[in-house]
């Protein structure tokens, strides 16, 4: 089954952010306090090294088909609504007013033991290795796909005036061909 | 996403004689139950789906063989440097 708008648990990394815990054998991690170490030392021709990561294991929302030269793709982080600061907020986000939080209908997400929202903010990467596809949690529909990608597109300020313009040019020219 | 039609006879509604440019709201219990347009305006409402979800169809995007190994290398780990004293130089 494609993966394009399921939940399923994965492995999901969070940001490497300062300070970075630097591996080295036999040695107690190190905290490197901002990236400027690192880029000198890879302007002299050393520029790999381990960074611990923590990951979760979390339901994750699938929101692209699998990029299949890379197989990878693209899914957001789920927020409990029980989360939320209270009652009132919860109920603005299964209203839709809140444009970075998309909220899941728990009857489409059985897998899910409690009501979520996908964050539309916390855009992954992520192998298709590190998605456990045994057991979808749950699916949108492709209305609401449609959201979530409009969504994302707005709150990472995509900017897809020319894309729209040519197409509407295309299908312009298009029309004044059979006329 | 295209609007779908249902064709219902007029022998078998009283409907009001639609006028292009106006639609009727019938109502019911003070709620929006339907609305009746003119078949000139529902055409152009039609065309206008359909040029909407022409317009915001993307065409996918052919990924040359250069860029698909260059995003394989720059997300395969090379040999990553361990070495603590080599790591104590560098960092402090």
């Amino acid at each position: 089954m494609p993966p394009l708008g399921h939940c399923y648990w994965a492995v999901a990394p969070y940001s490497p952010r300062p300070p970075f815990r630097l591996y080295g054998e036999g040695m107690a991690p190190k905290q490197v306090a901002s990236p400027e170490l690192f880029v000198d030392a890879a302007r002299k021709g050393m520029s790999e090294f381990v960074v611990l990561t923590p990951v979760k294991a979390r339901p994750v929302l699938v929101i692209t088909p699998v990029l299949p030269e890379y197989d990878e793709v693209l899914a957001l982080r789920l927020l409990r609504l029980e989360k939320l600061s209270s009652d009132a907020v919860r109920q603005e986000v299964r209203d839709g007013g809140h444009p970075a939080l998309f909220h899941m209908r728990p009857e489409r997400f059985p897998g899910l033991p409690v009501e979520n929202a996908a964050i539309v903010t916390s855009l992954l990467r992520l192998p298709v290795e590190a998605l456990d596809r045994r057991e979808s949690l749950g699916a949108l529909d492709e209305n609401e796909l449609r959201v979530i990608h409009e969504r994302v597109a707005r709150v990472h300020g995509l900017k897809l005036d020319v894309l729209i313009f040519e197409r509407a040019q295309a299908l312009v020219a298009k029309a004044q061909r059979k006329s | 996403m295209a609007l779908k039609t249902r064709t219902i006879g007029g022998n078998e509604v009283r409907i009001p004689d639609p006028q292009p440019g106006e639609v009727a709201v019938i109502s019911r219990y003070g709620k929006e139950r339907a609305m009746l347009m003119h078949p000139s305006d529902f055409n152009r409402l039609s065309q206008f789906e359909w040029l909407l979800a022409e317009v915001s169809q993307l065409e996918p995007v052919s990924l040359s063989e250069d860029a698909v190994r260059a995003h394989r290398e720059a997300d395969t780990p090379g040999e990553p440097i361990t070495d603590p004293a080599l790591l104590a130089e560098i960092f402090g």
